[in-house]
């Protein structure tokens, strides 16, 4: 029960942040992306699958209800479960780096993809300078909001089994 | 190639390439599908909650953190400002076009029959790349594409996609937005545009001037209602920074701050009379 609350909740929380929240409050105007560290969380945690869907399904939300084309959160978050799931039961669950530096390197990789999708509708900046001003300081707040998150969850989902090991434990 | 075996992920990377080609092919201005209506639409009831949730819990930290003599102090003449530049605006209307309506809005020359729709803020867009939000009124409530969002204070934005019961806005200050406006003093007409920036306040670019306009900080800027989607009169802002006197192609000849405060936008009205007047 509390595996599935915690699935299903914390990207609504996500959401709710990346699009409520850290609009009004943020450092400098850099904020942390939620929703990806939530994804890079669950890869680690879960597999690519539940990261992958969850991205899909959250990242489809944000580009219908928030977005300016369909389609392009839903690629980004997808794309970073997907990676963030091949870390999947490759290191010491007490590592706390490996989930921090997918999360920051996912969320500089999805501002960068989001960056050149502005330039490309129309939008005037310097990438550059974004890239110095906003995307590795954003990546970074990501990923040092991912060690809060992973140590949360994992505490959370400490002694909650997933399908794949109730089958393991049945044979 | 070990990669290309693994099923799950050559799925996955379709499925990103297909979301890519989607994103390319929905990047302009379009109509919302049926499918986005329905989802939003069963998404906006509890966006809309969750939006008035974290306004709450926001001004209660505000309202906690703001207990210092200088803060309330500070606060107080903040609204007194406000207070005097709001009355400034309603009196200048009142003077050019007599009418109570105008002054409440703070902007004038309006057609007659002008009908506007308040509508909840229910979120923005996450990043910074796009200054588009979410308001909780759609078709139903009358609301079309490129009908023009104020709010109290001045120009907001356009809206740029509706569905039944919501709509996206593209705010004044979004880097791709674009508006024609005039100096409110000397007549003379120029364009604004956003400007991407990292920090917390959204600033326009004040482009196309003509050469020897006596523009000067604390100029106020108002739309001149060219291109027929923005009524004339609307306050855009005030000029903070005078950066160049000669009209140039494609330089800024001075900063504006927007008279809409974006960061804590919770209600805007939409100017729906436009669509209204065209319907047979």
């Amino acid at each position: 029960m509390r595996r599935r609350i915690l699935l299903i909740g914390a990207p609504l929380v996500a959401i709710g942040l990346d699009t409520l929240l850290f609009h009004q409050v943020n450092l400098f105007g850099v904020r942390p992306d939620a929703l990806l560290c939530v994804v890079a969380v669950y890869g680690v945690l879960n597999g690519p699958g539940y990261a992958a869907l969850t991205g899909l399904a959250a990242g489809l939300f944000m580009d219908v209800f928030f977005g300016r084309m369909v389609g392009l959160y839903a690629a980004c978050y997808l794309a970073a479960g997907m990676a963030a799931g091949q870390f999947y039961r490759k290191f010491y669950a007490d590592n706390v780096i490996v989930p921090s530096v997918v999360a920051a390197v996912g969320a500089f990789v999805k501002e960068s993809a989001v960056a050149l999708a502005a330039l490309l509708t129309g939008s005037r900046f310097g990438f550059f300078s974004a890239l110095v001003e906003y995307i590795i300081p954003s990546a970074l707040m990501s990923g040092i909001m991912s060690i809060l998150l992973y140590w949360v969850s994992k505490r959370a989902l400490s002694g909650q089994m997933d399908k794949r090991d109730r089958k393991v434990i049945a044979r | 190639m070990k990669l290309f075996k693994n099923k799950p992920v050559v799925i996955a990377a379709a499925a990103v390439l297909l979301l890519v080609v989607l994103a390319l092919a929905t990047r302009g201005e379009r109509t919302v599908t049926w499918v986005e209506g329905a989802v939003g639409s069963v998404a906006q009831p509890v966006q809309s909650f969750a939006a008035k949730t974290s306004n709450g819990i926001i001004n209660f930290f505000r309202r906690l953190f703001n207990t210092t003599d200088a803060d309330l102090e500070n606060e107080q003449l903040r609204l007194y400002v406000a207070q005097l530049e709001q009355e400034k605006a309603e009196l200048a209307a009142v003077a050019q076009e007599n009418e109570r309506l105008r002054a409440l809005l703070s902007y004038a020359e309006l057609e007659e029959g002008t009908a506007v729709v308040t509508a909840p803020v229910i979120g923005s867009a996450p990043g910074v790349w796009f200054d588009t939000f979410t308001i909780g009124a759609g078709r139903n409530h009358g609301v079309a594409v490129d009908q023009p969002v104020v709010c109290a204070a001045g120009l907001v934005g356009r809206v740029t996609s509706v569905a039944g019961t919501w709509a996206k806005v593209t705010a004044l200050i979004d880097s791709s937005f674009s508006v024609s406006v005039m100096v409110q003093r000397t007549r003379d007409n120029c364009m604004v545009r956003g400007v991407l920036t990292t920090g917390a306040a959204g600033m326009l670019e004040l482009y196309y001037l003509p050469s020897g306009s006596d523009l000067v900080p604390g100029d106020v800027i108002v739309t001149n209602g060219y291109g027929g989607i923005y009524p004339k009169g609307v306050t855009v802002g005030t000029v903070t920074e005078v950066t160049r006197q000669a009209a140039s192609d494609t330089g800024t000849n001075a900063m504006v701050k927007p008279a809409a405060d974006f960061l804590r936008l919770e209600e805007v009205m939409v100017i729906t009379s436009a669509t209204e007047q065209e319907e047979p």
